[in-house]
């Protein structure tokens, strides 16, 4: 027997030496995994992690709390909404939450949707569970971001609480019953009030011709216009307008109504002369824009000023992404049109014919823009002020005829308008 | 009356005096050689773009982008946030408070933001299913919301460089669309949520356009 029992001794000490070495250099056997991935249902998520500790409802969200060993922390959460899992959060190295590309839209069997059947008593050493929000105010910052399958994150908070003390947060405050009230007193009461959006002044881009732009429903302007002398003589004149708009220029198109009092310092006064002038306009892009206009199409009193169909185009280049930068946009516009756009010769010889104008201006400063413009019979030129950056007031000085193609020379000349909405809020 | 006053008022007597009444002119030599007004042209705005233009106080446009109106204000709204985060670190939070200030990332402490977007867009649709109005409106407010206050360390020298004015555009948009276009259901009584998204976004800009005026 002896001899037997030394030969079983004598075989099992290789199988004891291999198991021992087998246990002091190899590595332990990795641990799994458990990936939860947005989409999944509450079936899933309990087949993989088990019954949670406890469940919780916030509005449509539920959250399945698991326990995750982490001292200090809160427990680790899924949430669903709708029968599938829209986040988690897991404290829990071997934890992991998956975002899906595209989340399976169609309903769950009402089975998959099932929680936790019984809601396990809490331990009685445990303190209380916290609310869902106390535990997302004093949760660590989770895994950002989800890896199926890969590397986990580079910042995991310990398992064991530091040894230092732990940073106090915020204290807690109870939540107040909100009061019943008219829920139109509530819409007033909860609308931010600032920041508001004013009328912002800009100077003029043209002097005599008419540009693509103008006034929409809601828009309207007064203004007057001053020429120390007229064509050949020594008399000044002035002349007034009140002008409004109607329609969306971008989304179908603006009528502008103008009525102008000519000849209102030297003639019979504010009326006796005067015209009727409309344009239509639209805003091809924030750029660019195009309208046709008839000038005067109604008169009376007998003025000189003619009746004038054109049509026009203008775009604005950007010639600096900020327009409080000096030198920061440039307003081209061109057009074609009869009646005072003829050149001076056709005007005499009462030739029914069409002319080219146009006219440039630079935006120097935010408030300052230098024209240059061609009405088809002689040029101007001039300075266009915006003094106040909040008030659509603007004026324009210059010359006319300072190319001596029309007239006796040069004569300077002023305008001075308001813009405003006729409809409320005035200024906004 | 100053004599600065008294010049100009002469000035335009004198003026007025000059420009008597006088004899008829033939066609094509008065009232169409002075600047023409028969239009809004004097008025101004083309070089931005048709008619009367407006300006907000905080936000501008630099080619198609939002951005704030200067860089001044990107500071100050910076500067505005830096202050409200340190308010509000001491002050007590109820748990819609510490939501909404989790997902402004405000707190210090943020955790991931998707489940607390996805907890106060639950509360803002009061119900409502995520494809209704109301939960669609709810889930923009939240996600402009995410990580709208969060560090961004000091003030820039151009207003492009806030790269963050485009989502406190969209963030005050998407507050001012829930509450101007949300039933009535969500305001009997709103969602405590809403009252503390409201508080923040209003003291913020609040500062920053007092901070402007430095």
């Amino acid at each position: 027997m002896p001899s037997i029992r030394t030969a079983l001794l004598a075989a099992a000490l290789p199988l004891l030496v291999h198991a021992a070495a087998h246990a002091q250099g190899s590595p332990p056997p990795r641990k799994r995994l458990d990936v939860i991935t947005q989409g999944m249902t509450p079936a899933q998520v309990r087949a993989l992690l088990g019954e949670p500790i406890r469940t919780s409802r916030d509005g449509r969200l539920t959250y399945l709390y698991y326990a995750n060993g982490c001292v200090g922390c809160a427990d680790d959460y899924v949430v669903v909404r709708d029968c599938r899992v829209v986040g988690a959060r897991f404290d829990n190295p071997n934890r992991y939450v998956a975002r899906a590309d595209s989340m399976d839209a169609t309903a769950p069997p009402p089975a998959e949707c099932a929680l936790a059947a019984a809601e396990p008593a809490r331990p009685p050493v445990r303190l209380p569970d916290p609310l869902p929000a106390d535990s997302l105010r004093h949760a660590p910052a989770g895994p950002r971001d989800l890896n199926p399958g890969g590397a986990p994150p580079a910042e995991r908070r310990p398992l064991v609480a530091p040894d230092g003390p732990t940073a106090p947060g915020a204290p807690e405050a109870p939540a107040a019953a909100l009061p019943q009230q008219d829920p139109r007193a509530w819409r007033a009461q909860l609308t931010l009030r600032r920041p508001v959006t004013h009328l912002v002044a800009v100077p003029a881009a043209s002097i005599s011709s008419p540009t693509a732009f103008g006034s929409q429903q809601g828009e309207a302007f007064v203004g007057a216009a001053y020429q120390a002398r007229t064509r050949f003589t020594h008399l000044s004149d002035g002349a007034f307008v009140l002008g409004f708009g109607l329609g969306d220029r971008q989304r179908y198109v603006g009528l502008e109504v103008a009525a102008t009092s000519y000849s209102t310092l030297r003639g019979g006064g504010p009326l006796q002369t005067g015209g009727l002038s409309f344009k239509l306009h639209r805003a091809l892009s924030e750029t660019w824009g195009a309208a046709v206009g008839y000038e005067n199409a109604l008169d009376w009193g007998g003025s000189d000023a003619g009746h004038s169909p054109y049509a026009v185009v203008t775009h604005i280049f950007r010639l600096k992404p900020d327009a409080t930068q000096p030198v920061s946009a440039l307003a081209a516009t061109l057009g074609v049109g009869a009646g005072r756009f003829r050149t001076e010769r056709d005007v005499v010889a009462n030739r029914k014919t069409a002319n080219v104008f146009g006219a440039v201006g630079l935006q120097v400063f935010e408030p300052v823009s230098v024209t240059a413009d061609w009405n088809g019979q002689d040029l101007f030129a001039g300075v266009s002020v915006a003094p106040a950056r909040r008030i659509p007031f603007v004026v324009t000085a210059g010359f006319a005829d300072i190319t001596r193609n029309a007239g006796d020379g040069p004569r300077f000349i002023v305008s001075a308008a308001l813009g405003f909405r006729y409809l409320p809020p005035f200024f906004f | 009356m100053t004599r600065a006053t008294r010049s100009t008022l002469a000035a335009l007597a004198v003026l007025a005096l000059a420009a008597a009444p006088a004899g008829a002119q033939t066609g094509n030599q008065s009232d169409i050689t002075g600047p023409v007004i028969t239009g809004s042209g004097p008025a101004g705005g083309s070089f931005l773009g048709a008619g009367l233009r407006s300006e907000n106080e905080l936000f501008g446009r630099a080619a198609d982008a939002v951005v704030f109106r200067n860089a001044r204000i990107g500071c100050a709204v910076r500067g505005a946030e830096a202050a409200y985060r340190d308010s509000v670190a001491r002050e007590p939070q109820t748990p819609a408070q510490r939501r909404v200030l989790d997902l402004l990332a405000v707190n210090a402490d943020r955790p991931a933001a998707d489940p607390v977007a996805a907890a106060v867009a639950a509360a803002l649709a009061h119900g409502a299913d995520p494809g209704s109005p109301l939960g669609m409106a709810a889930r923009r407010l939240a996600d402009a919301l995410d990580g709208l206050m969060r560090d961004r360390g000091g003030c820039a020298q151009a207003r492009q460089e806030y790269t963050e004015a485009p989502q406190w555009r969209e963030a005050i948009d998407a507050f001012q669309h829930y509450v101007h276009d949300a039933p009535d259901s969500a305001f009997s009584p709103p969602a405590p949520e809403l009252l503390a998204i409201h508080a923040a976004l209003q003291r913020v800009v609040e500062e920053a356009l007092r901070r402007r005026g430095r």
